[in-house]
């Protein structure tokens, strides 16, 4: 009995509070699975998606409640850590999910035979599960955290992409999107070993400790976390690892496809942030491979967007086009990345660290918006092709305005919150970026006038072109989710000042 | 190189040497007479009737994977029985919410007839055209 005695202490309380929001949105899934025991058929899909709302919801504020009080908190024996930016970025993730679930109440629950409504516990179940996984890949600085977070989003994904079971379209998106993920998650493992050979730890700031000491990183090592980066690019969908992107956007329904759309990406780019820093970032004279680093994924940037913009010119599926635009997206934001803090002053407060939230934040919402409007679309007319938005302008003038003030933002104009987000991006790349980055602003500006083709190609039929087909009958509660979105989509402008502060 | 390295490889190379070794040996020594009734399965296999590549009903699946997350879940109570007796009580909660939380899952499977062979079909279809109708009955 003197064996009992001895105590081996639970993880401290404090590292169980600072990963509150996980446990509730855990707890939200139970929650959700246990749900369909007490209710009949008809009523327990609505109340699905409401429970996850509340508990997403409820995990949000959690997190900003951490994030608030500021600070870092690692836990879990240094797995994990719980900073401002993991704080940020699991308000921002959590919140998405809340509002996904209402998106899908408004959007996909007014869907006959959809499977996602039939059997709507399993469908949320997965969501919520990978947006836990998110929230780890966001707060993770233990290699072994990254994978684990990576695969923990990913594995309900591959379910989620192919949830429409009896579409085949559904069935080929999920297919490739688990081979493509498999092969990605394999090189990663093992580029993660590899990296545990070189440097016998798995702790990312001892990783970062023993290259900066050494001063160089040898050729195994730079292997190894080429490795890791194919697992986080495909997160992203940086561009050699973009190609499920696309056809799982178009498989899966609107409202998964919101979902990878942003939160998958959020956490992705957030977690390669994280790594970028802690190996590029440092105190005093840059040695050599900082720049290298900084190299590599301002190349990997110009691809990703450069491909995206171009490939998204040839698309009429509105959802394969969108698919392309947000691999665009991620090419901007992995600019962001590309600007290493040169002052050893960290993330948090940092010129990319600024850009980069303010940028996700920003597509959070317009992204969220123009998925919305597609999702209604093909509601009312079965179809996701530019065609069915000819002249709905006329036809249903409340989802077409918004719809035009989404796209408006995506492009990055003035009066939109995305003309802030690019403008801090192209800002902080111009004058904290090393000299010989700096084409890099040449780049965006370029890819930016591109993109306005394919953006105004959906204005242009919206508004411009005439059929013959009668109005569009929309909700009060759709238009209201509609317009609620497009708050934001102009309003961040006026607060763009208080929220590079924010970080 | 280390001893450990070194331990490692030659112990790699004992056994790629036995393997080949036997084969070898058994090459030299036996008498070849070939004959059809050897080429057919050895003993334990049945003769095989139609082609391997045929589809797959996906209820097999379900059990599968069913069978391995319980299978995975008591291979995960190996470490937590290494360290039970330090600290027994709070191992001990520990379990139950890691359990509970599977046995959650585990009835949901249950009561919604993904464990039972023929409703699971029936679920099947559930998934498909009749649902909504089913909806409106209900």
């Amino acid at each position: 009995m003197k064996l009992l005695a001895l105590n081996v202490p639970l993880p401290p309380a404090a590292d169980m509070a600072a990963f509150a929001p996980e446990l509730i949105v855990t707890a939200t899934a139970v929650a959700v699975l246990l749900l369909p025991f007490f209710l009949t058929r008809s009523r327990r899909d609505r109340l699905t998606a409401a429970v996850t709302a509340l508990g997403a919801a409820a995990a949000a504020v959690a997190a900003g409640a951490f994030f608030v009080r500021g600070g870092s908190h690692p836990a879990f024996s240094g797995l994990l850590v719980a900073d401002r930016l993991s704080s940020f970025l699991r308000v921002l993730i959590f919140g998405f999910l809340a509002l996904i679930a209402v998106m899908w109440l408004i959007t996909a629950s007014r869907r006959r035979n959809d499977a996602t409504v039939i059997d709507a516990p399993e469908f949320f179940t997965l969501l919520i599960a990978a947006t836990v996984g998110m929230g780890m890949m966001v707060s993770s600085v233990n290699l072994l955290m990254v994978v684990v977070g990576i695969e923990l989003a990913s594995l309900p994904s591959y379910a989620m992409a192919g949830f429409q079971k009896q579409q085949r379209l559904g069935a080929e998106a999920a297919m490739k999107y688990v081979v493509f993920g498999a092969v990605t998650a394999a090189v990663m493992l093992y580029g993660v070993s590899l990296l545990y050979g070189v440097y016998g730890t798995l702790s990312v700031d001892r990783i970062a400790a023993s290259v900066a000491s050494a001063g160089t990183i040898p050729p195994v090592a730079v292997i190894g976390m080429l490795g890791l980066l194919a697992g986080v690019g495909f997160k992203i969908s940086a561009v050699p690892f973009h190609f499920w992107c696309p056809d799982v956007f178009e498989g899966a329904s609107v409202e998964v496809a919101t979902f990878l759309s942003v939160a998958s990406k959020a956490a992705g780019l957030a977690l390669l942030l994280r790594l970028v820093y802690a190996v590029g970032g440092f105190a005093g004279a840059a040695p050599h491979y900082a720049g290298s680093i900084a190299l590599a994924v301002g190349i990997l940037a110009t691809l990703t967007a450069t491909l995206g913009n171009l490939a998204a010119l040839a698309q009429d599926n509105l959802k394969r086009m969108l698919a392309y635009s947000s691999i665009a997206h991620a090419g901007y934001v992995l600019m962001a990345v590309a600007i290493l803090p040169t002052d050893g002053q960290g993330i948090s407060g940092s010129p990319g660290a600024q850009a980069l939230v303010l940028y996700l934040l920003v597509y959070l919402f317009m992204n969220l918006g123009a998925f919305s409007v597609v999702a209604l679309v093909y509601n009312r007319t079965g179809s996701e092709r530019i065609e069915a938005f000819a002249g709905l302008g006329r036809r249903a003038p409340l989802l077409a305005i918004p719809m035009a003030l989404f796209l408006v933002s995506l492009v990055g104009l003035p009066p939109m919150a995305g003309f802030a987000a690019k403008f801090q991006l192209f800002y902080a790349l111009f004058v904290y970026q090393p000299i010989s980055l700096r084409w890099l602003v040449v780049v965006g500006l370029v890819n930016t006038l591109i993109s306005l083709f394919y953006y105004m190609r959906v204005v242009r039929a919206m508004f411009l072109q005439t059929t013959d087909d009668g109005p569009i009958e929309v909700s009060a509660l759709a238009a209201g989710w509609v317009i609620a979105m497009a708050v934001p989509v102009t309003g961040l402008l006026v607060v763009w000042q208080p929220l590079t502060k924010l970080f | 190189m280390t001893w450990a390295v070194m331990g490692i490889t030659l112990f790699v190379l004992l056994g790629v040497a036995f393997v080949l070794g036997s084969l070898l040996a058994g090459k030299l020594i036996r008498p070849s007479i070939p004959h059809p009734q050897k080429g057919e399965i050895y003993e334990c296999g049945e003769p095989t009737v139609g082609d391997s590549r045929i589809q797959f009903d996906l209820r097999f699946y379900v059990v599968a994977l069913v069978f391995v997350i319980f299978d995975v879940e008591v291979a995960l109570l190996y470490p937590w029985a290494r360290v039970y007796l330090q600290n027994a009580r709070t191992a001990f909660v520990d379990l139950l919410f890691f359990f509970g939380v599977l046995l959650v899952g585990f009835a949901y499977l249950w009561r919604f007839g993904y464990l039972d062979w023929v409703r699971s079909s029936a679920g099947q279809q559930r998934g498909g055209q009749t649902s909504g109708d089913e909806d409106i009955a209900a």
